[in-house]
C-alpha cells in the first residue's frame, strides 16, 4: 500500500490533483470544494488559516515543499516552462536525421540509368550492358523468366522506359521461347555506322 | 509552477514533429544498414579493377579505352567471365570485346555484392564498369 507522502506510516488514500503526490485522509484538503490537494499545493491558504496547534505541522510540510523546489535545478525548470524536453528531442532527432543523411551522401554516386549519361559516353554498348544486367537481374527474380518486352524493366529496375540513347528509337528485343534465352539488339544497327551489336542470354556481347 | 494536466496545442505540435522525424529516420534505417557493407563491397570492386588493368595491359589498351566491363556469373557451375569492351582503335571500325576467365590472374573473390544471398537461377552481373568506376547493379549505395 502506498504510504502518505507527509506521515510516512499512514496508508495513501487520495492523490493530490495537481501535483500527484499521495496522501492521507489527514493531509487531503478540498480546492474550490472540487479537487482532492495536498497541503502544500494549499499552503498559502492552509497557513492563513491554522491555528497554533497546526503551526508546526505546516512549517514541516513547508519545509519539505521548499527542499524539494531546492533539488529542482533552473536548467529542469527552464526546461519545464518551454517544453524543453520536447524541444531536446526534436534537436536530437534532426542530429540523427542530419547524420544519416551525410552518411548516405557519403556512399558515392548510385548507378542509375541516365539516358544523356549514356550518351555523354559516347556509344550504346554501355547502355546495352547496363540494360542487361537489369536483364538478367530481373530473370532471377523472376524464376528464370525473361520480360517479354524491354518496357517491363520499367519502374522496377529502370527508372525510364529503355530507350536508345534518350532518343525515341526502341531496342530491338525478343526472349527465345523454350531456350531460355533472349535476344538484345540495335534497331537499324546501320545507322550507327558499327556493325549489329547483340548480346546473348549468357550475357555476352557479340558483333556480327 | 503548477504542473499542467493535459496537452496544451504546442505539445501535439511538437510530439507531431517528433513523430514525423522518427518515421523519417526509421525509412531511412534501411538505407544505412545496405551502406554500412559498401567498404566489403569495394574489395571486390578492387580485385575487378587488378583484373580489369591485366587485361588492359595484356591488350596494350588504356583503362579509359574500356567502354564498359563486367564480370559475368553462371548458375551451372561454368567458371565466371570478365567481359572487357573496348572503343575501336583508331584504325580500326569494330569495338573490342575481350573475355577473360575470372580466375586467370589468380583467386579472386567471387565477385558478388555482400549483400546479395540469392542463387542466381541464370547468369547475373553483379558490377558493371562504366564512366572510370565500377558500381554495384546490386545496391545503389556501393558504387565508387
Amino acid at each position: 500500500m502506498t504510504k502518505c507522502y507527509y506521515h510516512p506510516k499512514e496508508d495513501a488514500l487520495y492523490e493530490c490533483s495537481i501535483c500527484g503526490k499521495s496522501i492521507c485522509g489527514d493531509c487531503m484538503r478540498f480546492l474550490d470544494d472540487e479537487q482532492v490537494v495536498c497541503p502544500a499545493c494549499t499552503l498559502e491558504n492552509a497557513i492563513d488559516l491554522a491555528d497554533d496547534g497546526n503551526k508546526e505541522y505546516l512549517d514541516r510540510v513547508h519545509q519539505l515543499h521548499e527542499d524539494e523546489k531546492k533539488h529542482e535545478s533552473k536548467f529542469s525548470k527552464a526546461l519545464k516552462l518551454i517544453n524543453g524536453y520536447l524541444l531536446l528531442s526534436i534537436v536530437l532527432l534532426l542530429a540523427v536525421n542530419m547524420y544519416i543523411s551525410n552518411y548516405l551522401g557519403r556512399a558515392g554516386a548510385p548507378a542509375t540509368f541516365d539516358p544523356q549519361m549514356f550518351k555523354l559516353l559516347g556509344d550504346p554498348v554501355t547502355e546495352m550492358s547496363y540494360i542487361l544486367t537489369k536483364i538478367l537481374r530481373y530473370a532471377n527474380d523472376h524464376d528464370g523468366n525473361f520480360p517479354e518486352k524491354l518496357d517491363d524493366l520499367f519502374p522496377d529496375y529502370l527508372e525510364k522506359p529503355p530507350r536508345v540513347l534518350g532518343t525515341e528509337e526502341q531496342y530491338s528485343y525478343a526472349p527465345i521461347k523454350g531456350e531460355e534465352g533472349f535476344i538484345f539488339n540495335l534497331p537499324h544497327a546501320d545507322r550507327f555506322g558499327y556493325r549489329k551489336l547483340y548480346v546473348t542470354a549468357d550475357g555476352i556481347i557479340k558483333t556480327e | 509552477m503548477k504542473k499542467r494536466n493535459g496537452f496544451t496545442i504546442v505539445d501535439i505540435l511538437f510530439w507531431l514533429i517528433i513523430l514525423i522525424l522518427i518515421g523519417q529516420a526509421a525509412a531511412r534505417i534501411d538505407d544505412v544498414y545496405q551502406t554500412h557493407y559498401r567498404f566489403l563491397c569495394y574489395e571486390n570492386h578492387t580485385a575487378l579493377d587488378k583484373l580489369l588493368w591485366n587485361v588492359c595491359s595484356e591488350q596494350q589498351r588504356e583503362v579509359w579505352d574500356v567502354l564498359s566491363a563486367y564480370p559475368v556469373l553462371y548458375p551451372d557451375g561454368r567458371p565466371a567471365q570478365l567481359v572487357v569492351i573496348f572503343k575501336p582503335r583508331v584504325d580500326e571500325y569494330e569495338r573490342q570485346i575481350v573475355i577473360e576467365p575470372l580466375h586467370r590472374w589468380g583467386p579472386i573473390e567471387s565477385p558478388v555484392c555482400p549483400l546479395d544471398h540469392r542463387t542466381p537461377a541464370t547468369s547475373s552481373i553483379n558490377y558493371m564498369f562504366y564512366g572510370g568506376k565500377w558500381h554495384c547493379m546490386y545496391n545503389k549505395y556501393h558504387s565508387e
